[in-house]
């Protein structure tokens, strides 16, 4: 099943455009009509720059968000809540899905979502601004492998366990930016596009949680002792609103491009900078225990709690986005991009992708996309997408799934676009 | 607006999980859990605490509030509360019946024939209480309760008058006693008329050496008498009884055989004082080899205190705490495995007889196996038992001192049982039983399908015996969370495992462990046995059965750091995934 719906996969993106070219395929001319804002891809990121290059003044609304996770998919989870309404989840089918979890690599996942509106156009030739005015959620968590094993081996693979790097982390904010551009002349007929902006955010909730202890503390069980020895410390804001504190975050864009050869170059760096969140409550939880009762660490995890130890202020450094993409197209009909969004670190770790799309414009004014996603936290992913270009109005859906196809993916991307130009 | 975090998180989750995982929901549970077992085929393997006990003697003795000790050859001993009892020996100091000596008046017959109206008149002095035989060496005597009755009788007929006066005979006033009284006129026919003066002696202080009777007497004649009447005419004697309230002088037991006093105390022991806790059955299974008495005695009077027969003995009460005596009315002690009764004397270390000082402590050690082992098995069997002190002792050795009514001799039984034991041949068994938490906390449908998966599993236990003797043992654990006095074994649906054996360490002649021993053993679960392990709460019972070991005679001395260590956990293996 896997295999066919991989191969339909890549007969659609590299077998299809190949064979059409070998038919002589028909072509339109290099220098066609589709303008830069839309040739612009992805259209399923985060993506800071997407509505200042339309070509139009007006007013963009859009949402979008990507979220994955390495160990369980859509059929998993659909089997999961099947279970649960027909009250049949038992304790050995979270044993089943604990199995889910690949050995070795924890239980990771992560989640990006905006939502917001964007107003802005050209201003003359050369030159465009834009206002925005998002939400933001960003949001990561890894439960290490030796956490894991605990539940998922029990002590089948050795006795001693710790938390090691587990972690998690959510950020949910309001920003507002401005965004400018000025597209220049470069050499050989290029066109240099320089993009930069920045936003004032505000953070709405803040959380994160995490090991207190170097290397995650040790849980040891033996044959008759149980020892644990782990501390977590957890941060949070206890409410849901409009923080004291901001932020400010900057975003840079140079994109090149060579419309006579349909080739174009480019590189988005966003969230340069760092927020601020204030009454954020620290609270501490510790467990050490060492006993031979499993009475006496049930009563010790019955008193357990997170204590609140003290309300601070906290800087974060917003999750970098780094991506570089190359286009190439062949006149008006199909446009292929790889773009690679660098691994981004701190709390909020997504790893590497690179998407590979392409766009075909059977009507030029109606794109239709197709992709591939690689890397991420599963490999192989599939995206597709549905645009409206036109002079008045601007409409794209496109959405994926990762690490697997539909079904069978562990997470998935979305994004939903509609424009109103004057 | 403030809106709690959480709540946003649960709305976009739910919302979130649902539109996505219900587009992409199975048409059946058994296609759910054949989805969800997709990943690769995996052993699960959890390692469940089954009991964890320690048998420490000292620990399970100390847990129940019991009295230890150690003994200096190491042996734990379990101490009874001490109780004590006192010998009210001033109390017994009684003189009864004492007689006092006789007084004769005969008259010249010739006064018989004086006219009528003449007075003739007599007086004399005589021992009172024939102190000189019953008060040798006594010096002042302070009387609690006691009379003295003179019987004076006259064959005069004419009334006599007479005065006695009793020297010696201190009462409160601080004068001697005086009574009169009159005989009457006798027939004439050589018959006696009598008179009785009595004699209030409460509180009266007689010193032996001062007493001395003066009586005096007058009868005025009548018509002439006849002359046989004068011999004999005024007869006079007595007899008097005696509880001392205070005696001194310088007593001498042999001389004044009162100073012997009879002892007979019983003293019912209670249950509150004794308690072997876990050990109860194997301590009345077991012959009780070594238990001492201490006996603390102390003598209040300043007179010394001695005995040769004194013992302890032990009785049976009946339900209104009587004390059981034969046909001759002699009590029924409790008698050894020869029918012999069980009689400890009191005495010292190789001795028959103990001497206690005047206003003196002693203490003395009893060697009290046979007393305490029967004392003990009739306690924990809730039969009354009282210990008898019954003999006499001796006060005085005539050197000068003193004794009050209040003197007693205390007795004090500080009673300890050393966990010397010799076990019968079937054993003596004791049980633990303790409730814990399961292994998942899981409900009975979940354990039920948990336990369809178990691949493998088995009970390893460790045992280490530190007793003298051997250790059969029994593990039986079920479902549920039961009392501590409840019978796991007896329990339906228990999970019985058998075979746990460990030999009997070597021990020395005494029967003291010289070195531990040590059992690994495994017993293999099979498929739902494993499932009270997997459920909420589990209770598990170990019985233990202590064996005769083959040194020492199967005699065994159980030591303050003696016990068993039992470790019992089991390894369950399951199967998870693997589905597809």
């Amino acid at each position: 099943m896997k295999v066919s719906q991989a191969a339909m996969a890549c007969a659609l993106l590299i077998g299809v455009p190949m064979g059409l070219a070998a038919q002589d395929l028909p072509t339109r001319d290099a220098t066609d009509d589709v303008p830069t804002g839309y040739r612009r891809t992805p259209r399923t990121r985060i993506d800071p720059f997407t509505h200042i290059l339309i070509p139009h003044w007006g007013l963009v609304v859009s949402g979008g968000a990507v979220a994955e996770n390495n160990s369980v998919n859509l059929n998993d989870l659909g089997a999961l809540l099947y279970l649960n309404k027909q009250d049949s989840l038992r304790a050995a089918d979270a044993l089943d899905a604990l199995g889910l979890i690949p050995q070795g690599s924890g239980l990771g996942g992560s989640a990006q979502g905006e939502a917001g509106v964007y107003v802005g156009g050209p201003l003359m030739d050369r030159f465009a601004v834009g206002f925005s005015v998002y939400g933001r959620g960003y949001g990561g968590f890894a439960f290490d492998d030796q956490a894991v094993a605990l539940l998922r081996d029990g002590t089948a693979g050795g006795s001693e366990f710790s938390l090691g790097d587990s972690r998690g982390s959510v950020l949910s904010t309001v920003e507002g930016g401005v965004h400018g551009l000025a597209r220049l002349d470069g050499p050989g007929g290029s066109t240099v596009t320089l993009g930069a902006g920045a936003r004032y955010i505000r953070p709405l909730y803040y959380a994160q949680g995490k090991s207190l202890l170097d290397n995650g503390g040790v849980v040891v069980l033996t044959g008759d002792t149980i020892q644990a020895n782990i501390a977590i410390e957890a941060y949070q804001t206890p409410q849901f609103e409009f923080n004291q504190a901001t932020g400010i975050a900057g975003d840079l864009l140079v994109r090149v491009e060579w419309p006579a050869q349909g080739l174009a170059l480019e590189g988005v760096i966003a969230n340069l900078g760092s927020v601020s969140v204030s009454g954020v409550e620290r609270r501490t939880l510790t467990l050490d225990i060492e006993t031979t009762k499993l009475d006496e660490l049930s009563g010790v995890l019955d008193t357990l709690e997170l204590a609140v130890q003290d309300t601070m202020e906290v800087a974060l450094t917003l999750p970098r986005l780094v991506r570089f993409t190359g286009s190439a197209w062949t006149g008006g009909l199909l446009q292929l991009d790889v773009s690679t969004t660098l691994r981004t670190g701190g709390e909020f770790a997504i790893p590497v992708a690179v998407d590979l799309g392409s766009t075909w414009r059977f009507v030029q004014t109606m794109p239709l996309r197709l992709g591939l996603v690689f890397g991420g936290h599963q490999g192989l992913g599939y995206t597709a997408g549905f645009g409206i270009e036109a002079r008045n109005l601007f409409f794209n859906v496109s959405g994926g799934t990762l690490g697997g196809f539909v079904r069978n993916a562990k997470g998935m991307l979305a994004r939903v676009d509609m424009g109103f130009f004057f | 607006m403030r809106i709690q975090g959480q709540v946003w998180e649960t709305v976009i989750v739910v919302t979130g999980l649902s539109l996505v995982g219900s587009g992409c929901e199975p048409t059946s549970v058994a296609d759910a859990r054949e989805q969800l077992g997709r990943g690769g085929s995996r052993f699960v393997e959890f390692t469940v605490p089954v009991a964890d006990t320690v048998f420490q003697v000292q620990t399970l003795l100390d847990a129940e509030g019991a009295v230890l000790d150690t003994l200096s050859d190491g042996t734990l001993a379990v101490g009874i509360d001490p109780e004590s009892l006192s010998v009210a020996v001033g109390e017994r100091l009684e003189f009864d019946d004492v007689p006092t000596d006789s007084l004769v008046v005969s008259f010249d017959p010739a006064v018989f024939a004086a006219p009528p109206g003449t007075q003739v008149t007599f007086s004399s002095s005589y021992d009172v209480l024939a102190v000189g035989v019953r008060f040798p060496d006594i010096d002042t005597t302070v009387v609690h309760d006691g009379v003295l009755v003179v019987t004076s009788k006259s064959r005069l007929t004419a009334d006599v008058e007479y005065e006695i006066t009793l020297n010696g005979f201190v009462g409160p006033t601080g004068a001697p006693l005086v009574q009169s009284a009159v005989i009457p006129a006798a027939p004439g026919d050589g018959s006696y008329q009598t008179s009785d003066l009595i004699f209030n002696l409460s509180g009266v202080t007689i010193t032996p050496s001062n007493v001395r009777v003066d009586v005096a007497g007058e009868a005025t004649l009548g018509d002439p008498m006849n002359p046989s009447l004068a011999d004999s005419a005024i007869v006079q004697f007595g007899s008097g009884d005696v509880a001392l309230g205070r005696l001194v002088g310088r007593p001498d037991p042999n001389e004044v055989p009162e100073l012997n006093v009879a002892v007979q105390e019983i003293h019912e022991m209670p249950q509150r004082g004794l308690s072997f806790a876990d050990l109860e059955d194997a301590v009345r299974e077991a012959r009780i080899n070594s238990a001492t008495i201490e006996l603390v005695l102390e003598n209040e009077s300043d007179l010394p205190a001695a005995s040769s027969d004194l013992t302890v003995g032990l009785v049976q009460l009946d339900a209104f705490g009587s004390v059981p005596r034969d046909a001759a009315g002699e009590i029924v002690y409790e008698v050894d495995s020869a029918g012999v009764p069980i009689l400890i004397p009191i005495a010292d270390s190789g001795q028959t007889t103990f001497s206690l000082a005047r206003a003196s402590t002693m203490t003395l050690e009893l060697p009290a196996a046979p007393l305490l082992d029967r004392l003990v098995n009739l306690l924990l069997d809730d039969v009354r038992a009282a210990l008898v002190t019954s003999g006499r002792m001796s006060l005085g050795d005539g050197n000068a001192g003193g004794v009050a009514r209040t003197d007693r001799v205390q007795l004090r039984f500080d009673a300890s049982v050393a966990l010397d034991l010799t076990v019968p041949e079937s054993g003596v068994t004791f049980t633990r039983t303790t409730s814990q938490d399961g292994l998942l906390s899981l409900s009975e449908t979940n354990a039920d399908q948990l336990a369809d998966r178990v691949v493998s599993a088995s009970v390893s236990t460790d045992v280490e015996n530190r007793t003298p003797f051997g250790v059969e043992l029994e593990i039986a654990f079920v479902q549920g969370d039961l009392p501590e006095n409840a019978d796991v074994f007896s329990e339906p649906g228990r999970v019985l495992l058998t075979g746990i054996t460990v030999d009997a360490p070597a021990v020395d002649a005494r029967g003291r462990v010289m070195e531990a021993t040590e059992s690994t053993v495994e017993i293999e679960l099979f498929g739902q046995d494993v499932r009270p392990l997997l459920t909420d709460r589990f209770t598990a019972g170990v019985r233990a059965r202590l064996m005769p070991g083959a040194g020492a005679d199967g005699r065994g001395a159980i030591g303050a750091t003696d016990g068993i260590v039992l470790d019992s956990r089991a390894r369950i293996q399951l199967q998870a995934g693997g589905s597809q």
